[in-house]
């Protein structure tokens, strides 16, 4: 009887930890909390507005870089250049790549006017993910794909998908000629100066 | 003996016509028997790729690379493209393929975007990243009939 006692704790020891591994949680759960904050504070009518601009801003960040990886993307972006650039220039170019997506896209996203988001389908290919989202605008249906891939324990986006196009794609194309004519140092300046403007249109009149 | 002679020359051209008619059969008929050493394939999965034809030409920054040499959907009902690319293409695991066309209406073809990672697709090894066919008429539809509520 005490032999069977000791195996069924030794069973049960053994089963408890591999009940909940982080792993197990899926590509969709792990964006959908992701995509519920970001919407939440885009509808939240104390954070609307011009001058609540910078504040919501900052907030929406701060919930994308859970979900994304914008050093991933950065990489991505780069091509090979990526590994001809020293440490401290991977680290100031995935800064100023994050700015440039946050003022591109967060900029569209603030259009948003609470449609809903559907999670219709997953794909997991080993430590890649497709996860699709379907957005009702003006009467038609958006698919919107994000394409993860899973660091440690956790699914991170690094492209997205709209429409059939690739945003990873779209700047990598057009980074890669401004990079042979201009080398990186080039591309840094134009996407600073992109930042720039964005920055300069914001200031109030 | 100097018969026999002749006859063995003849023989010998007959062999030598015969192996040179199934070359060119095996060429002509794109079987592939002798460029196995010199390409290689590998997969890529798309949503959907509407026009793409087996035979289509794979480029990279426009340059013609390989062929479209399988289409099939796959167990994730999904298209399943095979592609049969030169050996001496190496593909970085980060590389994107899309299916773009020759103008607007013109033949569908994959385009593959190299990507920069240091690791390269090996054989049937298979592409995650892809962009499918662009359907032009569901974009119209949707610019068209959309803006119109």
């Amino acid at each position: 009887m005490k032999v069977l006692h000791l195996f069924l704790a030794v069973f049960l020891v053994a089963a408890v930890p591999s009940f909940t591994p982080a792993s197990e949680i899926g590509p969709t759960e792990q964006l959908r909390p992701t995509i519920d904050k970001v919407i939440e504070i885009l509808v939240d009518d104390s954070l609307k507005g011009k001058e609540n601009k910078e504040e919501r801003r900052s907030r929406i960040m701060e919930v994308v870089t859970i979900g994304f990886d914008f050093r991933e993307m950065s990489r991505r972006v780069l091509g090979a250049t990526w590994h001809d650039i020293s440490a401290d220039q991977q680290d100031y170019f995935v800064t100023q790549m994050t700015k440039l997506l946050e003022n591109v896209y967060i900029g569209k996203l603030e259009t948003y006017s609470g449609q809903a988001v559907d999670f219709v389908a997953e794909r997991v290919k080993g430590k890649r993910a497709q996860v699709t989202t379907i957005v009702e605008h003006q009467g038609q249906n958006l698919p919107i794909h994000y394409i993860m891939q899973r660091e440690q324990d956790r699914w991170l986006v690094y492209d997205i998908n709209i429409e059939g196009v690739s945003l990873i794609r779209n700047y990598m194309e057009q980074f890669r000629s401004i990079l042979r004519q201009e080398s990186f140092e080039g591309l840094l300046k134009i996407i600073e100066e992109k930042n720039q403007s964005f920055a300069d249109n914001d200031e109030p009149a | 003996m100097n018969t026999k002679m002749v006859e063995m020359t003849v023989g010998a051209f007959m062999v030598a016509g015969f192996l040179a008619l199934v070359y060119l059969a095996f060429n002509l008929g794109e079987v592939g028997l002798f460029d196995r050493g010199r390409t290689y394939e590998i997969q890529a999965e798309f949503d959907n790729v509407s026009g793409v034809k087996k035979g289509a030409t794979v480029q990279v920054a426009g340059v013609i690379v390989g062929e479209v040499s399988g289409i099939r959907l796959n167990d994730d009902q999904l298209a399943e493209l095979t592609l049969k690319l030169d050996r001496t293409l190496k593909v970085p695991t980060d590389s994107i393929a899309s299916v773009k066309s020759q103008g607007i209406i013109g033949d569908k073809f994959i385009q593959i975007t190299l990507g920069g990672a240091l690791d390269h697709f090996e054989e049937r090894d298979v592409i995650f990243d892809t962009e499918s066919a662009i359907d032009i008429e569901s974009l119209i539809s949707k610019f068209a009939f959309g803006s119109a509520q």
